[in-house]
């Protein structure tokens, strides 16, 4: 018996042992190799005890076939097809084979061939019906072949290429096997058996034939046993690879995790030289930091064997990049491994880029750490100020201020005793209490100054400024002159109060510490800025000395003078020379908003 | 004459305490201090009648120079001239010595009267103030332990117990009279020999040695 194999066990399989239900539709192919295909499944089928059933335009193609009923054509030909057609498969009982051919003839057009599959297929499956469809290469368009595969469950192709053919399944609904889809052979009769030689030397000629042909076939088995071979060692070769790859991709994975799992500057450094010895695998690997205030080197050398045999070392560097002025390098050494030369750079390349990103965060968490320490100083040490001047202004009353007043209270009221008895001390007592009292306002209004500069609200900050200088040089008895440009303009409030606070510190500062002679206070334009410079002619300093010293509470001064400035949006210049004097300079950017709060 | 010491570190404030006390003819000015040391070693000389001590003086305060001035000149009555008008220090400076205080506000006919009485051995402090003050001063002399009789100290007579626990309640020499029908003069008497016979100054520290002696309760 001729055997039909589509050359892939799973897929015979799958074509002899159908699931119920199933519409399997062949498409091309010869009468002959649907008959076999169909021939096998409907024998299966009866051997099984199913109900099966062809509908035939050739009644004599699967005649001989024991159990199989029949639909009688004359139904199939009557003049009211298609509706006859559908009453015909109705008929059909459940979990019945079926097989029709060369349906494309039935139908008047590719419409109704369509609408009666998928009216037909979807009950034939529903019902556990198989059925076995044969349509003829060409009689269906592209379009109508798609339709009718997406209401069929097996659909399958058969090309003839020569004396081979070749049977490709375009779509096998629920079941896959590995191989079903790789382009494979079809074989046909002799089902492998090699003929016997005979040795009758009147057919030596035809063995000789017979032989050769067979050579060929052998030849062209045996040829294809190779090339199948050669994509065997080609697929294990790709997975291997693969499984490398995801190895290495795995360990990226995991460096990046580790190397952005901190904000330590130290602890990346470390993690990102532990892992690119990891990730490499290799004998060496090498941190360099340059050019910030902490140039740092870190090298970690592999502990295990992994040192290769001299001169296979392999090596490789990459730029990490920085914000500026930092930058760095990355370096490893490596025994020669899996990647080419090219794989190795890429790789330390990208690991390079994800390092700079880390560091650079590292980076700019120190500073921000810092830049709160800083704050938190500056805002205990102004908060200590204030607390101090409230103090200074508690003890300033009750020294000052309220002495005063109890005293004039004293002497108007003796002078109240001596009303009558001694005209002469009454007056003078009178005198003695207008007198303490005249000095309890101007110290009022001293204290007052202290805590608001006057004339700041009323006539801004120029004019302010000439008052505390003239007041400077009235109450210090030194030289202090102002120089004010004729065109400062009028500033937003605040930052008028900051500018005079920043001037009232350094004026402090120089008559506290440098003990200067003379000051000099002055507001100029320059170009696109304000600048606010306090200038003395003292003993001058180490400005740098001096606000770290600052930092630890002391000479809050000259910290309240950058941290004002800071606020402001501005920068602060401290210029100092050991006995030559200081001058501390605020540089604002002129488009500070011109309108006055109120 | 009643001779008065001024301790204040406000020379401003000393010139107005003088004047105020000059038209006084029975008082006299006889030391200035202008902080508690000074104030000690002054005492020390002039063993004045009354003290006027300022509490908040720079070296050494009024609180913390009570004591050791009342060492320094224990027949001296202390009168405390402050700013403020707090009870909490009024305790400390009773317990510690003081005879009472006068506000530095206070009109000029009070202080004087807050002299005059004090060297009298009148009460310096309300009737109201005084049994709440006791029994402060009493927190604040737990503190100490209980006090031994002054050696050789003349013991109380029955009416003079009676009297000083008249004075403890803050109770003045003629109300003290009405209550135990007496003169005033009788009762000034009794109060002058309980204040020689406990060795204290004045009313206020009879009534706290009385306390601190377990005398009264």
């Amino acid at each position: 018996m001729e055997h039909l194999s589509s050359g892939c066990l799973d897929l015979d399989g799958l074509l002899e042992a159908l699931w119920p239900g199933d519409n399997v539709v062949f498409v091309g192919g010869t009468t002959a190799e649907y008959e076999a295909l169909a021939r096998a499944a409907l024998t299966h089928a009866s051997h099984e005890g199913w109900p099966a059933l062809t509908i035939e335009l050739h009644p004599h193609l699967l005649a001989g076939l024991e159990g199989v009923g029949r639909l009688t054509p004359s139904i199939i030909w009557d003049e009211r097809r298609s509706a006859l057609l559908n009453d015909a498969f109705e008929s059909i009982e459940p979990n019945a084979y079926v097989a029709v051919q060369e349906l494309a003839s039935l139908f008047a057009d590719e419409g109704e061939a369509v609408s009666f599959f998928t009216s037909v297929c979807p009950d034939l499956y529903r019902r556990k019906a198989v059925a076995y469809w044969h349509l003829a290469e060409g009689a269906f368009s592209p379009r109508a072949l798609a339709a009718i595969r997406d209401c069929t469950q097996v659909f399958v192709r058969i090309e003839h290429n020569g004396p081979d053919r070749i049977i490709t399944p375009l779509k096998v609904e629920g079941r896959y096997a590995d191989d079903m889809f790789r382009p494979h052979r079809l074989l046909i009769e002799p089902e492998l058996a090699i003929e016997p030689l005979r040795t009758d030397p009147l057919a030596q000629g035809d063995h000789a034939e017979a032989l050769l042909s067979k050579n060929r076939e052998l030849v062209a088995i045996r040829d294809q046993l190779n090339r199948a071979n050669c994509l065997l060692e080609e697929q294990s070769r790709l997975y291997e690879s693969l499984s490398a790859n995801l190895d290495q991709l795995v360990e990226l994975l995991q460096v990046g995790r580790r190397i952005g799992a901190s904000l330590s500057g130290e602890q990346v450094q470390q993690a990102v030289v532990r892992s690119t010895l990891a990730l490499f695998r290799g004998e060496r690997a090498r941190l360099t930091i340059e050019g910030g205030d902490d140039p740092q080197t870190v090298e970690m050398v592999a502990s295990d064997s992994r040192r290769s045999a001299v001169g296979q070392t392999r090596y490789a560097q990459a730029i990490v990049s920085l914000r500026p002025p930092r930058s760095g390098r990355l370096q490893v050494w490596t025994p020669a491994s899996m990647l080419t030369d090219q794989q190795l750079q890429r790789l330390l390349e990208y690991l390079a880029l994800e390092v700079g990103i880390a560091l650079d965060n590292a980076e700019l968490h120190r500073e921000t750490e810092a830049q709160k320490e800083q704050l938190r100083v500056f805002v205990s040490e102004i908060i200590a100020s204030e607390e101090r001047d409230s103090r200074q202004l508690a003890l300033d009353l009750h020294d000052g201020l309220v002495q005063q007043l109890v005293a004039s209270y004293q002497h108007l009221q003796t002078a109240q005793a001596w009303c009558g008895r001694d005209p002469e001390m009454q007056q003078r007592e009178e005198q003695q209490g207008i007198d303490i009292l005249r000095q309890s306002i101007v110290e009022a209004r001293r204290l007052i100054a202290q805590l608001r500069p006057v004339g700041l609200d009323d006539f801004g900050l120029a004019r302010a400024v000439r008052l505390f200088a003239n007041q400077q040089a009235a109450d210090n008895d030194w030289q202090v002159e102002c120089q004010i440009d004729p065109q400062w303009p009028e500033l937003p409030a605040t930052v008028e109060a900051a500018l005079y606070r920043i001037i009232q510190e350094a004026t402090n500062n120089a008559r506290k510490y440098a003990r200067s002679p003379r000051l000099r206070i002055s507001l100029r334009l320059q170009r696109d800025d304000h600048v606010i410079e306090v200038r003395d002619w003292g003993r001058g300093f180490d400005p740098q000395a001096v606000l770290n010293r600052a930092e630890h509470g002391r000479r809050v001064g000259l910290v309240g003078i950058r941290e004002r400035a800071n606020l402001l949006g501005g920068a602060c210049e401290i210029e100092s020379i050991a006995g030559q004097g200081t001058c501390i300079r605020v540089r604002l950017l002129r488009q500070v908003p011109q309108e006055r709060e109120s | 004459m009643i001779r008065i010491m001024l301790v204040d570190d406000q020379a401003i404030v000393r010139t107005g305490l003088r004047s105020l006390l000059a038209p006084e003819a029975d008082m006299a000015v006889v030391g200035e201090a202008a902080d508690g040391l000074e104030a000690i070693a002054a005492a020390r000389t002039l063993q004045p009648d009354i003290i006027l001590l300022d509490v908040r003086m720079p070296r050494l305060d009024g609180l913390a120079a009570l004591k050791p001035l009342k060492e320094a000149s224990p027949r001296s009555s202390v009168i405390m001239v402050t700013l403020y008008d707090d009870t909490e220090y009024l305790m400390r400076a009773v317990a510690d010595g003081a005879a009472g205080y006068v506000l530095k506000d206070a009109s000029r006919a009070a202080l004087v009267e807050a002299v005059r009485v004090t060297h009298e051995g009148g009460g310096l402090i309300s009737p109201s103030l005084m049994p709440r003050l006791l029994v402060e001063v009493g927190r604040l002399l737990e503190r100490e332990g209980p006090a031994q009789l002054p050696v050789g100290m003349q013991p109380l007579s029955e009416r003079e117990t009676e009297v000083l626990r008249f004075v403890a309640e803050g109770l003045t020499n003629q109300e003290i009279a009405d209550k135990l029908f007496l003169g005033a003069t009788t009762v000034k008497t009794h109060v002058q020999n309980i204040l020689i016979k406990l060795g204290v100054s004045d009313r206020t520290q009879a009534a706290v040695q009385a306390l601190r002696l377990g005398l009264i309760q």
